[in-house]
């Protein structure tokens, strides 16, 4: 009897540290931040805090400097663009190294994954350099060809498309490695089917290849999405979200209000907002899948 | 059976280990330890007492000389036997964010000292964090030692709140390759608005693909820590005397920013500066891309490029108090880091007399040689000989006795991202000078409100 119930209770004893840990430093910081968000709470007072219901979510979005809405609009397009700068660039190379030999094609993985594993805030203050607009390289480029020195932070849509190509470069690597790893089970026999027929390398992609791999795209896309749509540490390197918060995201507006304005309780109302967003995009993504797979099935 | 009760038991003691480990970084970067505050009041022989420091990280860095060790560290445990002071290092953000959350209950320690940028202090007093100096300022021999112009401004609501430690100072500097090159006396900067001016028409006029001038007007704090000493020499002020209201509004006010929007309109400083923070700036003159930066922080020796030395420093870079406008008094901005005592602290007596050993003129002189810092006592500002490696040494210390520091309010932070977003609509031209000043202060106006 007693061997029975250790043998039923062993799972759950083994379970109980990895979801101690999980609770600690998973659901307890998500449920705080809900709690949070209801709560005048500042970074010098995190306990016996005053209760102000929904307050914080009507400051926040009613605040004019910066706006919420603009804020959104800025994080749209950001997110936008790197969703489509990552996905194009991933995807493009990942097909190119599909072309090569598996040798080749594993170093210049190695060296195509670099800038993803390099730290956000080191490519942002990099890039920064990289547009200064007295000594950074990308004016230097310009140079020979006439170009005046262009200052590439500062008007907001030279600032944003800034930042997107500083994203893209620093977050393709995960569709590249999303990519390569669905294209390696791609049975090779539907590409020589295609070839036989005659069919162009670029109709076999797009005819072939790319709807063989297509639930691996959305994958590839909700990470990407969702890293636009949580960058921070790359934006506040380059940008810090100014001037006039042209380049501010939900991500910089969280962090402003909860570590610069130590205003703990209107920052986990844009951390809940930003959350409930996140969500509602994997939600929607696990229900296409969900479609998709019974289409597959 | 018995070893499935041994494996049982192992699981616990690993969940509870690990428990206890994920507890420590619960605890802040600081060395993990056991309240200060509930040590006992004074050291003796038979309680063994700890005094908890928390500082900047380059201050405590081993191979370097250090404010707090050897000696008055040393002196201190040696007078109270049973003392043992525990040194700790922090980034400026992680140092800030460690007094603060030390306050709230997250973490398990207290500092007795810490070291704090002098742009905390009104928060932090708020908050109740520091302890009131007063009765030991009282009795204190070396109070007269420390440089009139600082003396006041560890003031906060009446009452000492902190002891200054270190400073740094607001100076103009300028390339000499540039200004050679606009056919320019290179010793000599502008000493005044209208010689400013016809400095960066020279500039601009014969070195092409040069900003004449720059200062950093992007979003964040550079832009009005190098622009108030522009606002002071006016005689305006950030606030009002109390501290309630905006007063950077007024004629000064605007006559100071009105001197960036010109620089702007007229081509002498780029627009790009709206984003440029001064840390960017600063490269941008040691390579002759730009003739002259208004204002930036006076340690030039501390933060050379790679390839400078002091010699070569010397003949690239100009350096002098910010120019003045027709009518205007030398002024320009301090900051700098002070030291001060938690209010928590069991052990305030010893936590002084430590205060009053590390800030010692004499004690602090090879720490402000080697980081190029300027010392806040006049018994260190008169070691010219100790500080002979900083070429403009003498130009600092002149700077240093017509000092001004940004007001020490709580809500500080947050009023400077009104000031700096005000300054950005005029510089951008999206708002006349005084419309822009105005929409500022009426913001700061309602943040400080009670």
């Amino acid at each position: 009897m007693a061997h029975r119930a250790l043998s039923r209770a062993t799972p759950w004893l083994l379970l109980i540290l990895p979801l101690l840990l999980l609770f600690l430093f998973l659901l307890l910081p998500y449920l705080l931040t809900f709690y949070y968000s209801t709560t005048g709470a500042t970074i010098g007072r995190l306990l016996n805090v005053q209760q102000v219901g929904l307050k914080n979510f009507q400051a926040v979005l009613s605040s004019h400097a910066p706006s919420f809405l603009s804020v959104v609009g800025i994080t749209a397009v950001f997110t936008t663009g790197t969703l489509v700068g990552s996905m194009a660039l991933g995807t493009g190379l990942a097909l190119a190294l599909h072309t090569v030999s598996a040798g080749l094609r594993s170093a210049l993985l190695a060296v195509f994954l670099i800038p993803w594993v390099i730290a956000a805030v080191i490519i942002g203050y990099t890039w920064r350099l990289i547009y200064d607009p007295a000594i950074g390289l990308a004016n230097s480029a310009l140079e020979p060809f006439g170009v005046a020195p262009v200052a590439w932070l500062t008007e907001q849509a030279s600032a944003i498309a800034a930042l997107v190509i500083a994203n893209v470069w620093a977050g393709y690597g995960i569709v590249l490695l999303v990519v390569s790893g669905a294209l390696a089970n791609v049975p090779p026999n539907i590409i020589l089917a295609g070839q036989v027929d005659g069919a162009s390398y670029r109709r076999i992609v797009r005819r072939v290849i790319l709807p063989a791999i297509r639930p691996t795209f959305l994958l590839a896309g909700l990470v990407a999405l969702v890293s636009g749509l949580n960058t921070f540490d790359l934006i506040y390197a380059m940008t810090r979200g100014g001037p006039l918060y042209q380049t501010e995201t939900v991500a910089l507006e969280m962090y402003r209000l909860t570590a610069q304005k130590g205003n703990v309780g209107q920052g986990a109302a844009v951390t809940v907002i930003l959350f409930t967003v996140s969500l509602a995009l994997a939600v929607t993504y696990v229900i296409i899948w969900r479609r998709e797979a019974r289409k597959w099935n | 059976m018995k070893k499935r009760l041994m494996a049982l038991m192992t699981i616990v003691v690993i969940a509870g280990s690990a428990c206890s480990n994920t507890a420590a970084p619960a605890s802040s970067g600081a060395a993990a330890s056991q309240p200060a505050a509930s040590q006992p009041a004074a050291a003796s022989a038979a309680t063994a007492t700890k005094l908890v420091v928390w500082a900047r990280n380059y201050t405590v860095e081993a191979g370097k000389a250090q404010p707090w060790a050897p000696d008055p560290k040393a002196k201190l445990e040696a007078a109270h036997p049973g003392l043992t002071v525990e040194l700790s290092g922090a980034t400026s953000g992680d140092q800030f964010n460690r007094i603060e959350l030390s306050q709230a209950g997250a973490v398990a320690d207290k500092p007795d000292i810490f070291q704090l940028d002098n742009i905390w202090l009104g928060q932090f007093v708020d908050e109740g964090i520091t302890a009131n100096l007063d009765s030991y300022y009282a009795n204190w021999a070396d109070k007269s030692d420390i440089v009139p112009a600082y003396a006041e401004s560890t003031k906060v609501k009446g009452s000492q709140q902190a002891v200054w430690f270190y400073s740094d100072i607001r100076m103009m500097i300028w390339s000499k390759d540039v200004f050679k090159r606009a056919g320019l006396d290179p010793e000599k900067g502008p000493a005044t608005w209208d010689e400013l001016m016809a400095d960066a028409k020279a500039i601009k006029d014969k070195v092409p693909g040069v900003n004449p001038v720059e200062f950093p007007a992007s979003s964040e704090e550079s832009t009005v820590d190098r622009f108030y000493s522009y606002l002071y020499m006016t005689g305006s002020n950030i606030l009002n005397a109390d501290n309630t209201k905006a007063a950077f509004n007024d004629a000064g006010g605007q006559k100071a920013l009105q001197l960036y929007v010109d620089l702007v309109k007229q081509g002498y400083a780029p627009k790009a500066v709206l984003s440029e923070t001064a840390d960017d700036i600063y490269p941008h003159v040691f390579s002759g891309k730009t003739g002259i930066m208004l204002a930036t922080v006076g340690d030039g020796l501390g933060s050379l490029p790679d390839g400078f030395d002091v010699s070569k420093f010397q003949s690239t870079i100009g350096a002098a108090l910010p120019p003045l406008c027709s009518g205007c008094q030398p002024a320009t901005t301090a900051g700098g880091w002070m030291l001060a005592i938690n209010s928590a602290s069991q052990n305030k007596d010893v936590a002084w007399e430590y205060i009053s050993a590390v800030t010692n003129g004499a004690n602090m002189v090879p720490f402000e040689v080697e980081r190029t810092r300027i010392p806040v006592r006049t018994t260190g500002l008169a070691q010219a000989d100790a500080f002979k490696a900083d070429p403009y040494f003498a130009q600092e210390a002149e700077a240093a006795k017509v000092a001004h520091f940004p007001p020490f309010i709580a809500k500080y932070t947050s009023m400077i991202e009104i000031l700096w977003t005000g300054m950005q609509k005029a510089i951008n031209g999206d708002l006349p000078v005084k419309d822009a000043l105005d929409q500022a202060a009426a913001d700061v106006d309602t943040l400080l409100a009670p």
